[in-house]
């Protein structure tokens, strides 16, 4: 038998996180930041060369409402550039990570989060 | 093999949230399943959060008259079936065998007679028997307040819940009559009738002026299919008296209604890795 002919290079194997990995993370940290009363949830799809993943709060309490937050686009196959809401575009993971950080903490989505906790503890709802 | 800790317990329209948390950090539950619940499940959640005991609202079902909090996400815990007054659930957690897990609050006797309970039973088990074949599960736990002592005939008739006192007898699967086979339900709530075990002498207390009156009444049950009881550990079984912390008892020695009429159930199965 011929020997094997190696044309690759040596290299060495990195882990990346990937975007939704990170969308995944907040979504655990919302749970925890609403003592477990509201969910972050990440749904995504992946199409040929684009995978798109939604970012979601939503309540059990309140029959699972879900509320959209913002979604993302990339290639999976590069990761980098997302681009969030088909409008920011994130050149790489500082950038994205910076953008993603503005819109959890803005005014729009802490008013949003406090409005289906306090729907969620309404003594009304499932009882 | 891990093993998952469960509380029943019918809250008799009280916010007992205190007693509670105290219960679930001491016996670190997983599974929290209640029934006559009139509050928010969220307030209880922040209760338990607060003490950082992380529960969350799954699964979701329909069910009115029983509810159920989890340590687990709602992937690991999914709805089958739920109707009013009862629900079957399947557990599925992470490299463990799954189990259904169905509960219940058997209509009770003031408002209905023994033919409506021992109806409501035979439609149940119909239902646990269909969910059973249709997901392929045979390790079933059941749970709940059945308002029915072990030995009423709902209990125990074949067409009923079937649920003998002996695991060796269960351990047949099944049984034959006039042709027809019946599958089995162990029930070791037999073994908490009387004060032997415990000062309290059942789950309920309940007196009567009527001729017949047991006082203490094993409501509060868990049955468990054969296939299950070498998962199930008897001897954590426990009606509880105390929440780890103080009595919930009176002085006297009954349930204290401030909590609750009927005392929590306690009960652990070690599930195997797959």
């Amino acid at each position: 038998m011929s020997e094997l002919i190696d044309l690759w290079p040596d290299f060495e194997l990195e882990t990346v996180r990937s975007p939704k990995t990170i969308l995944k993370e907040q979504a655990e940290l919302l749970s925890q930041k609403t003592n477990n009363i509201l969910k972050g949830e990440i749904g995504f799809v992946s199409a040929y060369d684009e995978t798109t993943v939604g970012f979601s709060i939503t309540s059990p309490y309140l029959n699972n409402y879900k509320y959209q937050l913002f979604h993302i686009k990339y290639n999976p196959a590069t990761l980098y550039p997302v681009t969030i809401d088909g409008s920011i575009i994130c050149e790489d993971e500082t950038i994205f990570k910076e953008r993603i950080k503005e819109i959890l903490r803005d005014q729009h989505t802490i008013k949003v989060i406090n409005s289906l906790y306090s729907q969620s503890l309404e003594e009304t709802e499932n009882v | 093999m891990q093993e998952i800790r469960f509380l029943f317990w019918n809250l008799n329209r009280n916010r007992p949230f205190e007693e509670i948390v105290n219960i679930v950090e001491h016996h670190q539950i997983d599974v929290l399943i209640m029934a006559e619940v009139s509050f928010n499940l969220a307030h209880l959640t922040v209760e338990l959060a607060n003490k950082k005991q992380n529960f969350f609202y799954n699964p979701i079902s329909k069910c009115e008259k029983v509810k159920i909090l989890t340590r687990f996400k709602d992937k690991f815990i999914t709805p089958a079936f739920a109707s009013k007054r009862y629900r079957i659930d399947i557990l599925e957690l992470p490299s463990l065998e799954k189990i259904l897990l169905a509960s219940v609050h058997v209509p009770d006797k003031s408002h209905n007679t023994l033919d409506d309970q021992e109806q409501f039973c035979r439609d149940f088990v119909q239902e646990i028997k269909r969910e059973e074949t249709e997901k392929g599960i045979l390790k079933t736990i059941l749970v709940g307040d059945f308002n029915m002592n072990p030995f009423e005939t709902a209990m125990i008739k074949s067409t009923g819940l079937h649920a003998v006192s002996s695991s060796k007898v269960s351990e047949k699967l099944t049984r034959t009559v006039q042709e027809k086979d019946y599958k089995f339900f162990y029930n070791p709530m037999w073994s908490w009738l009387g004060d032997i075990k415990s000062d309290v002498a059942g789950s309920y207390y309940y007196n009567t002026s009527n001729h017949i009156n047991y006082f203490w009444n094993t409501f509060d049950q868990v049955l468990i299919r054969p296939e299950l009881i070498p998962n199930f550990d008897k001897e954590a079984l426990q009606i509880l008296d105390k929440d780890g912390v103080k009595s919930l008892l009176t002085a006297s020695g009954f349930p204290d209604k401030t909590y609750s009429d009927h005392l929590p159930l306690y009960f652990t199965l070690k599930l195997n890795l797959l």
